[in-house]
């Protein structure tokens, strides 16, 4: 299977739902050929807005924009989308529940070179913080173009979390996409690994590992974090314990969002998997996953000491 | 200090500046590397109608503009006594020294090949 | 067009009517923005009750003009407009930043019929007026979009992005008030932190820039006109105001920024604006 990035796959997705719905706009914050807003750009010329490198700016007029009927999309790397425009996001979008989408690539550590300024590892937290905000957390580029097309026809804020680096392609066009649907992926009943985004090919490779130690693990792909799909987590925390995996904090990410499942309905042991309250640094992805402990070996090895501790 | 000209779109900029000249921070100096190109675009295609030199004298800076690539003029600036905080526009050219990469868009952030490499250290030397 | 003598009087009386709202909501509330209320009455009244298009019995019409009170904390003077203008009863105003109440201490789009924004967190008004009017223009409508901002509020410096765009935009469906009392909750602007000539800003990012009396209604209305008339870019209504307007021991006292005043207060209030 190739390996394509995220964003490149919004891009295109992006650009033929504009075909189709003729509401959607497009807002960028000069980075257009980054986050691959320059498809529907280059497509649509008239329904494209460049707001300059002005992040608020670009999610108070993506609010007007909404209040008057459109669907806007507005696009620029997650760390200034979340961050620098957070309470913009708050008040002017969540607050009135105004149809807006942040699609924001770059998320994560996978960034890169760029290095700790522009590697968001935050931002599942913060926006799964705000009330209307739906957060899809796509795992590879047929995932992703499903995420924007239900995106653009359900009502409310989204949060889009696309990244810059090419990943493995997962899915088939048979594959099923619904919002606030976790997918099982794997069947097992050792232990279950629940991952989002790109950590969902690493959870899959973790689970081939696990196979060969003899532990048989079941691995769940949650790519809406908020609303979360409770039933799919009680039903994972039925193998008795549970890996999470994400490229993202440990600290109010998806790993928090389980935890806060299963400490209320079914507490069984957890061990997260993701950045260690610690900020990144620069570096080729592929190193940096292997420097934070987020690689399908940190996953299995996790894996193991849950399983030892379940049975102990 | 130094600006990006694409950079002085953020408005947290415009929030500074005016702290500065409110509080008359002369012993402050901001160069704007004025090159004329960000990310996707010339600079005055994205915000054109924006007068940079009025915008910051009417904030109450004093305002200098410099070719950014004359030593001379730039001692010159840095030296210039005021009162107020001052702004250096030093008109610039992205990629400077390296003929392939002037004023080219693409170079914003672009990976070098060995060979344009090569002839970029040529032209260096 | 010049208004009648008997429109302005009309118009002066109604601006009594929300002055004396705004002081009665205020002191029942216990809390609130009086007096950066009072200063942006008088814009108000001549916007809802001479120059928008709009239908009250129809707020969300899709081709009606839209208005943005970025200064949310001037709710008071926006709902007592509204109430007077019968988007809703006027006894709702006594609810003003009570329990359950469709009259938020800050405007909510979602709660009081006709407020176009919500709004109430400084210097996101304009950026959404923008987005308002762009999609005018993307819909070829020939509805136009106010928004109403506080001098203090353009140290914020998203009102700059906005602002920039605005002018890059080509923004002439979209006026842009600024509501220039001269005062702001640590004290006067100029000592806090002065935009100082703000015309001069506007016009250096490329605005239209209109000189008024924000408490002379023919001067108001006039700026509208030239607002509307003027073809390419956005125009601002830089207008004087007096913060407190209207009520004698408020005005240009920066105390009543966001003070409610007592019973008594609120009696003396009420005398000296008259019926």
């Amino acid at each position: 299977m190739p390996k394509i990035a995220t964003r490149e796959a919004y891009g295109e997705a992006l650009a033929e739902l504009g075909e189709e719905i003729k509401d959607i706009v497009v807002l960028d914050a000069d980075l257009s050929k980054s986050t691959k807003t320059s498809v529907f750009a280059k497509k649509f010329p008239e329904r494209f807005f460049n707001m300059g490198i002005a992040e608020q700016n670009l999610m108070g007029t993506a609010a007007g924009l909404a209040t008057c009927g459109k669907i806007p999309f507005a696009s620029t790397f997650a760390i200034f989308a979340t961050g620098r425009a957070f309470e913009q996001i708050r008040n002017s979008i969540c607050y009135p529940n105004l149809n807006v989408k942040i699609a924001a690539t770059h998320a994560g550590i996978t960034v890169g070179e760029d290095g700790a300024t522009h590697q968001s590892i935050e931002d599942i937290a913060l926006m799964r913080a705000l009330p209307n905000m739906t957060v899809i957390s796509p795992a590879d580029a047929t995932e992703t173009k499903m995420a924007v097309r239900a995106a653009a026809q359900m009502k409310g804020p989204v949060y889009l979390r696309l990244g810059r680096h090419p990943v493995e392609t997962i899915f088939g066009e048979g594959y099923e996409f619904k919002p606030g649907k976790g997918v099982i992926l794997r069947e097992g009943r050792d232990v279950a690994i629940i991952a989002t985004g790109v950590m969902v090919a690493e959870a899959l490779k973790a689970a081939e590992i696990l196979e060969k130690d003899g532990i048989n693990a079941m691995v769940v792909n949650i790519h809406t974090i908020k609303p979360i799909d409770e039933e799919v987590i009680l039903k994972a925390a039925e193998c008795g314990a549970i890996v999470t995996a994400e490229e993202h904090s440990i600290i109010g990410g998806l790993g928090s969002a389980v935890a806060e499942v299963l400490s209320e309905k079914k507490p069984v042991p957890i061990k997260r998997i993701g950045i260690k309250d610690v900020f990144g640094m620069s570096g080729k992805p592929e190193e940096l996953m292997k420097a934070y402990g987020l690689t399908a070996e940190d996953i299995a090895e996790a894996a193991v000491r849950s399983v030892k501790k379940s049975i102990d | 200090m130094i600006l990006g000209d694409g950079e002085i779109q953020e408005g947290q900029i415009w929030e500074a500046a005016i702290f500065a000249a409110n509080n008359n921070l002369d012993n402050l100096c901001a160069f704007i590397d004025y090159n004329k190109l960000q990310l996707t675009s010339k600079v005055e295609d994205v915000f054109g109608k924006c007068n940079l030199l009025s915008v910051w004298t009417d904030l109450g800076w004093q305002c200098l503009e410099i070719d950014g690539h004359d030593f001379e003029e730039i001692d010159m600036a840095v030296k210039f006594k005021s009162g107020k905080p001052k702004v250096i526009i030093a008109h610039t050219i992205k990629g400077k020294g390296v003929s392939f990469m002037e004023n080219k868009i693409e170079w914003h952030s672009k990976k070098i090949s060995e060979e344009e490499f090569e002839k970029a250290m040529l032209e260096l030397r | 067009m010049p208004v009648s003598k008997e429109k302005l009087e009309e118009l002066t009386k109604t601006a009594r009517r929300v002055r004396r709202h705004i002081i009665e909501m205020t002191a029942e509330a216990g809390s609130g923005h009086p007096g950066g209320s009072l200063s942006c009455a008088d814009i108000l009244v001549a916007l809802y009750f001479q120059e928008m298009k709009i239908d009250p019995k129809n707020p969300n019409w899709p081709d009606r003009d839209r208005f943005v009170l970025s200064k949310g904390h001037a709710a008071p003077a926006l709902y007592a407009v509204l109430a007077e203008r019968g988007y809703f009863p006027k006894e709702e105003l006594k609810t003003l930043r009570k329990i359950n109440s469709i009259l938020q201490g800050h405007p909510d789009m979602k709660k009081t019929p006709g407020v176009d924004m919500t709004t109430g967190s400084l210097g996101q008004g304009l950026s959404a007026a923008n987005g308002m009017a762009l999609a005018g223009k993307l819909d070829g409508k020939s509805y136009r979009v106010y928004v109403l901002l506080g001098d203090g509020e353009l140290e914020e410096g998203q009102v700059w992005e906005a602002a920039m765009a605005a002018a890059h935009y080509k923004l002439d469906n979209l006026t842009a008030f600024v509501d220039h009392n001269g005062l702001q909750i640590d004290g006067p602007i100029v000592q806090v932190m002065s935009p100082e000539i703000i015309q001069e800003k506007f016009r250096a990012f490329g605005w239209h820039v209109i000189d008024v009396d924000g408490h002379d209604f023919e001067d108001i209305l006039r700026a509208i006109e030239e607002a509307k008339s003027t073809k390419g870019r956005p125009t601002v209504i830089v207008a004087r105001t007096v913060k407190g307007k209207g009520v004698p021991y408020m005005e240009n006292q920066v105390d009543w920024h966001g003070k409610a005043p007592s019973r008594e207060q609120a009696e003396e209030a009420l005398k000296a604006l008259g019926g």
